[in-house]
């Protein structure tokens, strides 16, 4: 395996003072070092307990949303002279154990210029509701981007050098996993899915609750997200 | 020609002078620039003339080939509206942009400064 200094991790992480430090923790354990954690306006102690664990910590002043959380991420790892970086949520729903995997496959694998983490191409235990949501995303994705993956909504990522150069994302929520597919499309990046486990607690659960709250709120704001993109194809 | 002054055109025609005087002032006190004056004073001068001589809208609803002169006026009002709200979350999201941009840009110098900091200390 190539030299771990060149991989930076990026964790985006808003309100996460409970997990966060674990999440850190377990990064550190399977042997990466580099971890930027982006805490997101928070109001609680996650830029405490994530300095405390070890992370380079880099706070948004205010609360902007996962994905400008996740680019200001990636410009850190720029200025920092990254080679390669890996972002995954800060919730702890993704396996540390798999950030090797995706490392070995960009390293290993020049001709990859970006590796999505999938939850769907081994069989796991994951909610109907969140199967049910990605579905449409990735179907949402395909119609406006024109891309096809089995899941697009996923923040578990990793690029190269390459991907990193054109990476500017613009959307500040959630749509930024649907823009980097699109990023991606536009620069002839070559993209490879590889399988990743995930783990729904019941603090992510619960968490992704108390954020998003009702179902009719989930529904607006799925149709918020979706009149961004379209406001944006329509204006670029 | 005689005009009997309906009730609620003396209310538009009183909000009308009251936006128009605002305007003038924000023009002089350069809170507008001119461009901006002229076009505001057309729509409002325009909006105070439809409520004074409400035939105006079948006059452009012959032209238009509108039937009716109320069918030309909500064309037209759905087509205003739909026009300010979308420009409305242009300039939103020009300026959520604006303020991403500047806490991503403080939040990266506050860290770079404190990694140099710490590189210092070290050495």
């Amino acid at each position: 395996m190539e030299n771990k200094q060149n991989l930076w991790i990026v964790i985006p992480a808003f309100n996460e003072e409970k997990v966060i430090g674990q999440v850190i923790s377990d990064v550190l354990k399977v042997g990466f070092k580099n971890i930027i954690v982006v805490n997101d306006g928070s109001k609680d102690l996650t830029e405490v307990e994530a300095k405390k664990s070890g992370a380079i910590v880099v706070t948004h002043i205010i609360n902007r949303g996962k994905g400008a959380a996740t680019q200001t991420g990636l410009d850190t790892a720029k200025k920092l002279n990254a080679k390669f970086v890996i972002t995954l949520d800060g919730d702890g729903q993704h396996s540390a154990k798999d950030i090797a995997p995706l490392y070995n496959e960009l390293v290993q694998n020049p001709q990859i210029d970006v590796v999505l983490g999938s939850r769907f191409l081994v069989k796991q235990k994951i909610p109907f509701k969140k199967r049910l949501a990605n579905l449409i995303g990735n179907y949402i994705t395909f119609i406006f981007y024109g891309v096809l993956v089995s899941d697009s909504q996923s923040g578990f990522k990793g690029y190269n050098q390459n991907a990193l150069r054109v990476i500017n994302t613009t959307f500040d929520k959630y749509e930024f996993e649907s823009e980097i597919l699109d990023i991606i499309k536009r620069n002839n990046l070559r993209i490879k899915e590889m399988p990743v486990s995930v783990l729904y607690t019941n603090y992510s659960k619960s968490r992704y609750n108390s954020i998003v709250g009702f179902e009719s709120q989930k529904i607006f704001n799925g149709l918020k997200m979706i009149i961004r993109m379209a406001v944006k194809s329509i204006t670029t | 020609m005689k005009h009997d002054l309906l009730f609620y055109q003396a209310v538009i025609l009183g909000i009308v002078v009251i936006i128009i005087s605002k305007n003038c002032y924000k023009l002089i006190v350069r809170k507008k620039t001119f461009n901006e004056f002229i076009i505001s004073i057309i729509f409002w001068i325009g909006f105070g003339m439809l409520a004074l001589f409400p035939n105006i809208s079948q006059k452009i609803a012959d032209i238009t080939g509108f039937e009716l002169g109320i069918n030309a006026l909500l064309v037209f009002t759905t087509i205003t509206l739909i026009f300010a709200v979308f420009s409305l979350m242009l300039r939103i999201s020009k300026l959520e942009k604006d303020i991403t941009g500047i806490v991503r840009n403080t939040a990266i110098n506050n860290a770079i400064e404190t990694i140099d900091r710490m590189k210092t200390r070290d050495k």
